[in-house]
């Protein structure tokens, strides 16, 4: 079944045309990356499926498991199971990365109409998974994200994912700034999650997470377009050729 | 804003005749206010605020009355007239306060019906004291930590007028929290310390407002070594109105002072900050930094902030900022995509954001912000 169904989207930000036309389908079980040129629109893909208010949806439609979400709430796309890992994920100083983790648990749990979870549960599952992503626990009481350092902030991002178990998880450049170490830990935690039912969407700028993840399918946008799909070789091609090849078609 | 008719408070100044502490020499108070202390049109410091309700000559003052909810202890003592105070109060009163600048002092200590004096002996580290409720209309209060001693004090204010005094010996450590809960009437609270060498004054104040609500703060740095740590956090609702007006004077060469106030406005709420540093020429080696955030929830609120610095000194380390801004939409945002409601998200931003100037659990509950 397709969890993430994107049709015809088309995005501007003012006058700006930055998206012109999307076409991308996400089944269960699948690992989708996309790749593209700095500026080309990944990050609006991204944050446009999440909800993020800046933007203007001048056409198309956005689906989860069937359901159109264009109207939605970025809370209420979560609560359906959508998942954005930030490029840039903000740090928020005076609230601790617990308290932070507590509250989406709970809002989650709320909005399924499930029971809330006990403290003692939670922090246990959040030692876990901190430990599973080498993070030292402390890190949970720290102010979200504060004085993070940059591979610190995207592990804390898959923290929250192997937390939140979304159904569709859109990474930002998790693997940006991550050491050797620290992107095979992460790459580990995310294939671990991965099962038939979920499904992973992968926008990285290089080869070496793929070499870890493999992905079903690989997408190129350039220019606000998807220019090509195909399969892990593609991911290959373009870190030998770059994307101008593509551009030039 | 009103005019403050300084003829008809003189008049009703003069006519005023004390019962309590008849002893008090009040003839330099009054002639200081005669000569032109009281609020003149477009005064700054009361740009925002009106005076007149603060100075209203109408309002009686209650017969003198010591009977506060605070038990005594060998370290403090309620009322001013037994022999064993009436030294360190004639020796002490005023001293901390500049009767220029605060005109609602001076008035405060011609019309004074209530005192209470806390007198920590040298070397005392022991004491722990609650300052609530006192029964008066024009209450002072005399801090005095000796030398190398160490005194917490829990100040709630509770509307009238207050002026706490504090002296800070040298080596000594006074920790000062005050809570300010919502009030419905005019409140007038003046706190004046000196810290002498190597003393060491805190203060965290958790405030709400009240119909009129000002806070003067007087800091004086007043040797080698002292150091003024002075936060604050408000939340205001409704239509209350808060006005902190804070001045850290330095005197003396290596101080040390660190301001650091937020607050949080809502609805039709009004907002004032006014906070300066003062170092004098002599001054050198000073440190001193200033630091007021405001966030603004809705439209109709009204928030004033303004640093102002005099520098006389040329070797010294100063900073200041003031901001006033709206919740941080990339925050809230990240709130959001993890499933979190935006009004849950709004109250754990404000709550992070006051966080960082609150520590302690009594100021949380106040403030609302308690997890
Ligand atoms: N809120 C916005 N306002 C104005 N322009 C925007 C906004 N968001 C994105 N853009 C523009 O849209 C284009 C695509 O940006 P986007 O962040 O999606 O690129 P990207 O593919 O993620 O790039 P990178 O690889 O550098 O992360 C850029 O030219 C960017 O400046
Ligand atoms: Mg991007």
């Amino acid at each position: 079944m397709n969890l993430l169904e994107i049709s015809d989207l088309a995005v501007s930000v003012g006058n700006q045309p930055i998206l012109r036309g999307i076409d991308l389908n996400v089944c269960a079980g699948e690992v989708h990356a996309i790749m593209g040129p700095n500026g080309s629109g990944k990050s609006t893909l991204a944050n446009v499926i999440a909800g993020r208010e800046d933007y203007q949806i001048d056409r198309g439609r956005i689906a989860l498991e069937g359901q159109e979400i264009t109207t939605l709430s970025p809370e209420e796309r979560a609560h359906r199971g959508l998942f954005l890992a930030f490029q840039y994920p903000i740090e928020i100083p005076g609230v601790s990365n617990m308290e932070f983790l507590k509250a989406a648990v709970d809002s989650q749990a709320r909005a399924a109409g499930d029971p809330e979870i006990t403290a003692v549960d939670f922090m246990q599952m959040a030692r876990i998974a901190a430990e599973q992503l080498g993070l030292n626990p402390e890190f949970l009481k720290r102010g979200v994200n504060e004085g993070f350092s940059g591979g610190e902030k995207k592990r804390n991002e898959i923290l929250q994912m192997l937390i939140l178990k979304p159904k569709v998880s859109i990474l930002d450049e998790t693997d940006s700034g991550l050491d050797i170490d620290a992107l095979r830990i992460v790459a580990n935690g995310i294939s671990a999650f991965t099962n038939t039912t979920n499904a992973v969407v992968l926008v990285t700028h290089y080869q070496r997470l793929l070499d870890h993840i493999e992905p079903d399918f690989v997408h190129v946008i350039a220019n606000g377009s998807i220019v090509r799909s195909g399969d892990h070789s593609l991911a290959l091609e373009l870190e030998e050729k770059g994307y101008s090849w593509l551009e030039n078609d | 804003m009103g005019l403050v008719d300084a003829a008809s408070v003189i008049e009703s100044l003069e006519a005023f005749e004390p019962r309590y502490l008849p002893w008090l020499d009040r003839r330099d108070t009054l002639a200081l206010l005669k000569d032109g202390a009281l609020p003149r049109p477009n005064s700054e410091a009361w740009k925002y605020t009106d005076p007149v309700p603060f100075f209203d000559p109408q309002d009686d003052v209650s017969d003198r009355r010591d009977t506060t909810t605070i038990p005594a202890t060998p370290s403090h003592t309620v009322g001013f007239e037994s022999d064993t105070v009436r030294e360190l109060v004639t020796t002490y009163i005023n001293q901390a306060v500049d009767q220029r600048r605060y005109p609602l002092a001076a008035i405060s200590y011609l019309k004074i019906d209530c005192g209470v004096v806390i007198h920590v002996k040298p070397g005392d580290k022991t004491e722990s004291i609650e300052l609530g409720e006192l029964d008066g209309q024009f209450q002072r209060v005399l801090v005095i930590v000796e030398a190398e001693a160490r005194l917490e004090l829990i100040e709630t204010t509770t509307g009238s007028n207050r002026i706490v005094e504090c002296f800070v010996a040298p080596g000594a450590k006074l920790r000062h929290r005050r809570l300010q809960p919502p009030g419905t009437g005019v409140d007038y609270n003046l706190v004046a310390i000196n810290i002498a060498e190597n003393g060491s004054y805190s203060l965290s104040q958790y405030s709400t407002g009240a119909r009129l609500r000002r806070n003067d703060i007087s800091v004086n740095i007043l040797g080698t070594g002292a150091e003024a740590e002075l936060t604050g956090a408000w939340q205001l609702n409704e239509a209350l109105h808060l006005d902190n007006q804070i001045s850290v004077n330095h005197m003396f060469a290596g101080g040390t002072s660190r301001q650091h106030f937020r607050g949080n406005v809502n609805d039709r709420a009004k907002s004032i900050f006014n906070g300066r540093i003062y170092i004098a020429p002599n001054a050198q080696q000073t440190n001193a930094t200033l630091t007021n955030r405001n966030l603004v929830v809705s439209s109709e609120a009204e928030v004033y902030t303004k640093p102002e610095l005099e520098i006389y000194a040329n070797d010294v380390v100063c900073s200041h900022g003031a901001t006033i801004g709206q919740l941080d939409t990339d925050a809230l945002f990240y709130f959001q995509s993890r499933g979190i409601g935006e009004a849950d998200a709004r109250a754990i931003l404000i709550k992070g954001f006051l966080n960082e100037v609150v520590s302690h659990a009594d100021g949380r509950t106040l403030l609302g912000i308690e997890t």
